[in-house]
């Protein structure tokens, strides 16, 4: 009787033992499980984030290969100063086959090297359109190549405009027709005999503001906030240097369009971005 | 008197308790050895990998930043690499522009099949106005 309680208690003891074990060893694997299944979705994260960086990489580095082009082949200088942005080019601007040439070329070897790139240049080869930000003025050729620039503000925030021209022509004439507010217009125009039509004067940039030069050679006018500088004579040419005053240093000038798309489709990642040029 | 289940001269009780371990010892085994195959399997270190490819951009887009890369020239591109690159790691570039051979640029021969290897791309415009595509790729040693 003895001997058979001592076997029914050492059968338990086995039994819970047993037990033991297995829960022991369905608890291991079961952490096991989990912790392979959180390394399963940190390599996914990981994978992301390669991708993410291969996005960055690509979209930073044609980014600057464009700015590049921009400096190397537009002939238009950009210029940040403290309360101004400054623009300065020849009109008509010789660079334009160059710099179309060099804009649909690059874009032919990035699309054609990288199959998840894609670049716009759309209106960048036939008007050049600058953007400036956070004031959202446009800086842009009616045809580039051409003897016309327009600045288009979405609205009055900055505080007037400042025009500079060197022409290979002597001033002959010069005749103010303004509208009075508190813009600031300023201008002067130097023929190669050292005669200036210049002067500073506060318009309304809302009414028709007109300046024309050389019997209406060379216009400058303001209409609805937009100012256009054209050159209407054949055989005149000019550097023209136009300057918005911002009153800040704070401005930045970009592409007027998402010139660089990038995607991975597969993991759900894509990018548009535009090009900052200064 | 029990019957016994086979008639073996020493009995049952210990070929039934020998037979008891080896399954008990067998579904334990067996577990462990899933849970290790799953534990080792996790141990795979992603973000060491990510750091690979880190060193790599990095080391391109200074190469890109210093000029090195607009040389074009496989000594100058290589000396850079030699100075820039981590000891424990080697590394390919390869330079590709329009209209122009490919200049490769590694610190060994051959890329190896029984590691990791990181890769990426940049893109820059060299000083003549030529466009080109740096990739390169980072392994180990």
């Amino acid at each position: 009787m003895v001997k058979m309680r001592k076997l029914n208690s050492k059968c338990k003891r086995g039994m819970l033992f047993t037990l033991g074990m297995t829960l022991l060893s369905f608890v291991v694997l079961s952490l096991a499980i989990l912790v392979f299944h959180n390394a399963q979705k940190s390599e996914i994260l990981v994978s992301k984030l390669a991708v993410l960086d291969r996005v960055y990489e690509l979209d930073t580095s044609i980014q600057q290969s464009l700015r590049d082009i921009f400096y190397l082949k537009s002939g238009i200088s950009v210029n940040i100063t403290e309360d101004s942005i400054i623009f300065q080019e020849s009109l008509p601007n010789p660079n334009k086959e160059s710099f179309n040439a060099s804009m649909t070329s690059f874009k032919r070897f990035i699309e054609s090297n990288l199959s998840n790139v894609n670049i716009s240049i759309g209106s960048i080869v036939s008007q050049l359109p600058l953007t400036i930000q956070p004031n959202s003025i446009i800086y842009k050729h009616v045809d580039f190549g051409d003897k016309q620039i327009e600045v288009i503000p979405e609205q009055i925030n900055f505080e007037g405009y400042s025009i500079q021209m060197i022409i290979n022509k002597n001033v002959t004439s010069c005749s103010w027709d303004t509208e009075s507010g508190s813009f600031t217009l300023s201008i002067i125009v130097t023929g190669p005999n050292g005669a200036e039509c210049s002067g500073s004067q506060p318009i309304d940039p809302s009414e028709e503001n007109e300046v024309n030069i050389n019997n209406e050679d060379i216009e400058i006018n303001i209409e609805s906030n937009v100012l256009s500088i054209s050159i209407d004579d054949d055989s005149t040419t000019a550097d023209v240097q136009t300057t918005i005053l911002t009153g800040n240093s704070e401005g930045y000038i970009e592409y007027d369009w998402p010139v660089v798309s990038i995607s991975f489709a597969d993991f759900g990642i894509s990018k548009q971005s535009k090009t900052r040029i200064r | 008197m029990k019957k016994r289940l086979w008639k073996l001269h020493s009995g049952n009780k210990a070929f039934i308790f020998s037979i008891d371990v080896m399954i008990a010892v067998s579904v334990v085994a067996i577990i462990m050895i899933i849970s290790a195959f799953y534990l080792v399997k996790a141990g795979d270190e992603s973000i060491s990998k990510l750091q690979t490819i880190r060193i790599g951009s990095d080391i391109l887009a200074l190469m890109d930043n210093d000029g090195t890369l607009d040389t074009l020239s496989v000594e100058e591109t290589g000396t850079e690499l030699n100075s820039l690159l981590p000891i424990n790691y080697h590394m390919r570039i390869r330079i590709r522009c329009n209209g122009q051979e490919s200049v490769t640029v590694e610190t060994t021969g051959a890329i190896p099949n029984d590691r990791f290897i990181g890769s990426g791309k940049r893109v820059f415009v060299s000083e003549t106005g030529n466009y080109c595509l740096a990739d390169f790729n980072i392994w180990l040693k």
